[in-house]
């Protein structure tokens, strides 16, 4: 097909042709086509189906307001649906197809909608399938949903990447129409760092579509050679396809930068890159856009706003009617007639809706003051008019100019409310605005080409200034301003077809007068109850059209009716765009320990803890079961020695000559004597007197002390511990630094575990059970002078310690300590296989310490020391903290030992029904213990110590198991600590 | 004496102009101020490391010997120079003579140096921080997220950062500036 619309002129690129199908048949436009003006250009103006009625629609705008022309791009993982024709850049190869239509575009099934309009008005839906009530999610939401709605989703994941950035200024500029262009001119050449976004892939705005002169040359040009000069400077950060989609607080915008969307394909770059923009002043030189008139049948292809088919005209060389009539009601339309007139477009009439003198004289055109258009024909695209004395004139295009809407929707993403003005009819920003912006030109009410320029170049010398930049005293570009005076005209009443007002949700003036009638007074609620402006284009050209028939209805003025207002996003943003490039695992980072790739090597299976990777078990080959390699690891350890890596635990070095009173103060139980060279278990509280965290300190010098904590609590516990030296007790002289990092832990445990230290630990270094007893501690070298720092400590029970190496050597230590430990035959265990043997040792864990347990639950009463004031000691005195039946950390077996526990299981009197009443306590810990052969499980029941040996039920409601188990120590292994002492 | 690794072995690699290497060979020190320690501190750190303490989101360089002092916190300085031993708190702690506490931290953190021509380009994906020249000029550091990290950044010269981040999370931190670099259109 030929490009049978297009002429002469404009800023494409002629011998750049490129190729682009829509719906499935090819054309060709020129490189610097939107697809809207290729589609124009080739003739097509039926583009898409309306929401609701699925009436034929085709191209209203030029620009990102658009509500009709709405396509899904691409196919196949990369369809994107709702995407506007008129702001997508044409590229070689681009696909497109129309949306919500089944069937052909031309022969929409669902256009049997449109006959039973009668029935579809607003509210329709909530007042017919109300009933039965359980047919609306079954039914009606599902058919309805069917029907209507917009593009489709490919289904598939989406296969683009995307980005995120910060970017810091200290003038934003937002937007790059005339007032944009001149405030950006002025503050670059100020000095500031500046950024000028704008959504278009060329800057200049609306400078671009006409055919006016700025500074001597054209407009084309000065936006052309304005641009140029942005450019050159240093300073300044041009961002074409740059949306700025919302104004946040202290001044940081967001942007959506389309980086690949006007390619043919990504090259594996990310296709869009969300910005975050840090100003110190922002200018909103938005624009404004012009609005239609309502009247009868005004949703017809070809039917379009004015300053559009101007801009098609003049910057895209597209005339998109042959016979074009032009519908205003104000001076502006005007200007669109005689530019096209001087394109050679054949204007065959000016229907004014004002009795005033005609703006300009047209061979040949009809024109006609105080007219009005009533009706239009034309089944996929407008044919003729008719007018209000049944006049009919043949037109292919109808180009409908109703007045312009300042673009104050960033200004009211802070709740601003828009005032508005008279003599422009529109509202300009008002109210609250986000802090530190400015808002010029068209956005701000200055709606003509001088007052544009002159508003942006001032408005930025000011902010410059008060920036403490010196402002250049260039003088602003010089221009006319055009004949602009308006008219508060909305809709022909006269009309008694459908009169569209929000054409992408199809609403009607009768369906505003409606929902008036049916006593929605507020704007609020008629946008509610019609769906005006609710849509994917947020009503930018039908908001104000719609109110002002409401005004009118309730006979109010439109500044006592008011307006909605705006909220981010500007214009859509896709999701994946605020996903950025986090997917998968790349979501959150992951920490390995010193061993990792040693662990890897050898086959170890892994699980999350926290951010952490660890071992879960380290299986043998052979093994085709985890708890094979659980239990193989738990009784190598307890025959003879296993290491595990425990680096993940939290360390914190503590320093000071009050380091000892501090941690006294932190810890419930007392540290203040603990010899230099020893290592105590201390319990942590909260204010409340619930346990909180638990873990070992080591004093290495008399100031100097090192504090493990769990692994989940380690951030957890250092900042309560900035908080007590910072703000609970200053005067203390006491330094805090996490070492976590610093130092590859492994733990060493079982009867051999001596023998095996003693093979790599430097010889000056006595370890024998005299020199180094149970909770002993000391810095040490092994392997020939590698620093560590070794501590006798055991939570399997067994003979064990950990041994603390710079983490650069945890690598080659777990090695060595494999190496060294072959005649003992060392196993190495996982996280499992420690859970195992801490819970036959009665060791209370996360599971134990969960929030809602105190030191007397789990058995450490006596670790809240009387004798001293520690965090949560005083709060965990009251009574009902110390009742005789407080349930109490006790250990449990399955009667029937060839059954397994349950963690979470609750506890009730055996013969009692499991009710809430008879709730005795709950179990929290499980696992099966190789060296009793039977499931063991940790637990709190009330007065637990008291009951041991009594058969109780336990009842988990989750898994519908009932078993009946019996009350046993805690410490199931070893009850005499004989063991970690030998 | 078992072997040592560093957390990135060694990685280097230019990508789209940007050059990412890591750091090591280098003794990391935090010495903190004991309270109403700070005079005794500064004259013995002036004497024995010839370095005055530098003012919050500062470093001071040595103008021999390669060493270099960051504000960490308040009351906590961070104490970079070339590595001699695998005792360099013991070094420092003598040296200081207790008019400081010392901790070892050459370990805890992993060290990348960026340069080249589009480092910035890179790490505005990542850096919330502004890092224009104007801004953030030679020798000052700061605290930051990136990635959900928390990284210390420093321009140690005019055209250069190093990034210090926790050395659990290395990959991590490396995985986000190498995507930085890749991303750049």
């Amino acid at each position: 097909m030929t490009q049978s619309h297009r002429i002469n002129g404009g800023l494409v690129s002629r011998n750049q042709p490129v190729n682009f199908k829509f719906n499935n048949t090819s054309y060709v436009g020129y490189q610097g086509d939107t697809l809207a003006s290729a589609l124009l250009a080739n003739g097509v103006k039926l583009v898409g189906r309306s929401f609701k009625y699925h009436r034929p629609r085709g191209i209203l705008t030029a620009g990102s307001e658009e509500p009709n022309a709405l396509v899904e791009l691409r196919s196949g993982a990369h369809q994107e649906p709702n995407t506007r024709a008129t702001t997508v850049e044409l590229f070689e190869g681009l696909e497109a197809k129309s949306q919500n239509h089944r069937g052909p575009l031309k022969y929409d099934f669902m256009a049997i909608n449109d006959l039973m309009s009668p029935f579809l008005a607003a509210g329709f839906y909530y007042k017919t399938f109300m009933w039965p009530k359980a047919f609306w999610e079954k039914l009606y939401e599902p058919t309805i949903r069917a029907a209507a709605g917009l593009g489709r989703l490919s289904g598939q994941e989406d296969p683009d990447s995307y980005d995120k950035g910060f970017l810091h200024c200290d003038i934003l500029v937002i937007g790059s129409g005339p007032a944009g262009i001149a405030a950006a001119l002025q503050a670059g050449r100020s000095g500031a760092q500046v950024i000028l976004a704008d959504e278009d892939f060329i800057f200049g705005g609306r400078l671009n579509s006409e055919t006016m002169e700025v500074g001597g040359e054209s407009s084309q040009a000065f936006a052309a050679n304005a641009t140029d000069e942005l450019a050159a400077m240093p300073n300044v950060r041009l961002m074409p396809r740059t949306t700025i989609y919302g104004a946040y607080d202290h001044g940081i915008y967001g942007a959506i930068e389309r980086k690949t969307d006007h390619l043919g394909s990504s090259n594996g770059k990310p296709r869009q890159v969300l910005w975050r923009i840090y100003s110190k002043r922002a200018i909103l030189a938005g624009g404004s856009n012009e609005r239609p008139i309502a009247f009868g049948n005004n949703d017809r292809p070809g039917i379009m706003l004015a300053s559009a088919v101007r801009t098609y005209a003049n910057r895209f060389g597209v005339l998109p009617g042959k016979r074009i009539s032009i519908f205003t009601n104000n001076d502006d339309g005007w200007r669109t007639a005689s530019d096209l007139a001087a394109k050679g477009a054949q204007i065959t009439a000016i229907i004014d809706t004002r009795d005033v003198e005609p703006l300009g004289a047209f061979k040949d055109t009809a024109i006609i003051m105080g007219g009005r258009i009533i009706d239009t024909r034309g089944r996929h695209g407008v044919s003729s008019i008719t007018l209000r004395n049944g006049q009919t004139i043949d037109t292919d295009c109808v180009a409908v100019s109703g007045g312009w809407n300042p673009n104050v929707h960033l200004t009211c993403h802070q709740r601003g409310r828009p005032q508005w003005r008279e003599d422009i009819a529109g509202f300009v920003p008002a109210g609250e605005m986000p802090i530190g912006m400015s808002v010029v030109g068209a956005a701000n009410g200055s709606m003509t080409l001088a007052a544009s320029l002159n508003d942006g170049h001032l408005f930025a010398n000011k902010i410059a200034k008060e920036l403490g930049f010196t402002p250049s005293r260039k003088s602003a570009p010089k221009a006319e301003d055009e004949a602009a005076k308006t008219s508060a005209y909305w809709y022909v009443k006269e009309s008694t077809a459908r009169a569209w007002v929000d054409q992408q949700n199809d609403v009607t003036v009768k369906d505003i007068k409606l929902s008036h009638q049916e006593g929605f007074r507020s704007v609020e609620h008629l946008k509610r109850y019609t769906t005006l402006g609710m849509a994917t284009d947020q009503g930018k050209t039908s908001n104000i059209l719609g109110l002002a028939v409401m005004a009118e209805v309730s006979g109010k003025t439109i500044a006592e009716t008011g307006t909605t207002i705006f909220r981010p996003p500007y214009t859509p943003v896709p999701i994946g765009a605020f996903g950025g490039r986090v997917r998968g695992k790349d979501f959150k980072p992951t920490r390995y320990t010193p061993s990792h790739t040693w662990a890897k090597e050898n086959g170890a299976i892994f699980i999350e803890s926290g951010m952490w990777m660890r071992a879960q078990w380290h299986p043998k080959s052979g093994e085709t079961h985890w708890r094979e390699s659980v239990d193989r690891e738990v009784l190598a350890t307890r025959k003879s020695v296993g290491i595990c890596d425990v680096t993940t635990l939290g360390k914190i070095d503590i320093q000071g000559k009050d380091a000892a009173e501090f941690l006294n103060l932190v810890y419930s139980n007392a540290f203040g004597k603990l010899p230099v060279g020893k290592v105590r278990y201390g319990l942590m509280l909260r204010e409340d007197g619930i346990a909180y965290d638990d873990g070992t300190t080591a004093r290495l010098a008399e100031n100097h002390f090192v504090m493990t904590t769990t692994t989940a609590n380690a951030v957890l516990v250092f900042r309560r511990m900035e908080f007590v030296r910072q703000c609970l007790r200053p005067d203390l002289d006491v330094h805090l630094i996490s070492v976590t990092e610093q130092w590859a832990q492994y733990a060493i445990a079982g009867p051999n575990a001596r023998k095996l230290l003693e093979k790599i630990v430097d010889k000056k270094h006595n370890i024998s059970n005299e020199s180094f007893p149970f909770m002993a501690c000391g810095e040490i070298s092994i392997c020939d002078g590698t620093p560590a720092r070794l501590f006798r400590i055991s939570f399997s029970g067994e003979l064990a310690y950990e041994l603390a190496v710079p983490t650069r050597y945890g690598d080659a230590l777990i090695r060595e300590l494999m190496d060294a430990g072959k005649e003992f035959d060392v196993t190495p265990y996982g996280l499992e296989a420690l859970g195992v043997m801490r819970i036959e040792k009665g060791h209370a864990a996360g599971n134990e310490l969960n929030g809602q347990t105190t030191a007397l639950n789990l058995g450490l009463g006596k670790m809240v020391s009387k004798k001293k004031d520690a965090i949560g000691s005083r709060l965990s005195e009251r009574d009902q903290m110390n009742r005789d039946d407080a349930i109490k950390l006790v250990g449990f077996k399955p009667v029937d030992s060839s059954k397994s526990l349950t963690a979470g299981a609750h506890f009730v009197t055996k013969g009692k029904e499991p009710t809430m009443a008879h709730d005795q306590g709950y179990m929290t810990s499980v696992g099966y213990s190789p060296n009793l052969k039977t499931s063991i499980g940790l637990g709190f029941i009330k007065r637990g110590d008291q009951r041991i040996g009594e058969i109780v039920t336990a009842f988990d409601g989750l898994r519908g198991t009932t078993q009946d188990v019996e009350i046993v120590s805690p410490h199931f292994i070893d009850p005499e600590g004989e063991r970690l002492r030998a | 004496m078992l072997k040592a690794v560093s957390p990135l072995s060694g990685f280097s690699a230019e990508i789209n102009k940007v050059t990412i290497s890591e750091v090591s060979g280098r003794s990391l020190v935090s010495i903190a101020v004991p309270n109403s320690g700070l005079a005794a501190l500064k004259a013995a750190i002036k004497k024995q490391l010839n370095l005055d303490l530098p003012e919050p989101g500062q470093t001071t360089d040595s103008k021999s010997g390669n060493a270099m002092l960051i504000w960490a916190s308040p009351d906590q300085y961070l104490f970079s120079f070339d590595e001699k031993d695998n005792m360099p708190s013991e070094t420092v702690g003598k040296l200081l003579n207790g008019k400081a506490y010392v901790t070892d931290q050459s370990d805890a953190w992993v060290t990348l140096k960026i340069s080249g021509e589009r480092k910035l380009e890179a790490l505005e994906r990542i850096c919330p921080i502004n890092l224009h020249p104007d801004v953030f000029k030679t020798g000052m550091a700061a605290r930051t997220m990136m990635e959900h990290l928390g990284v210390l950044v420093i321009r140690d010269e005019n055209d250069s950062f190093l990034l210090l981040s926790a050395r659990s999370t290395a990959g991590s931190l490396l995985h986000a500036i190498e995507t930085s670099a890749k991303n750049l259109h």
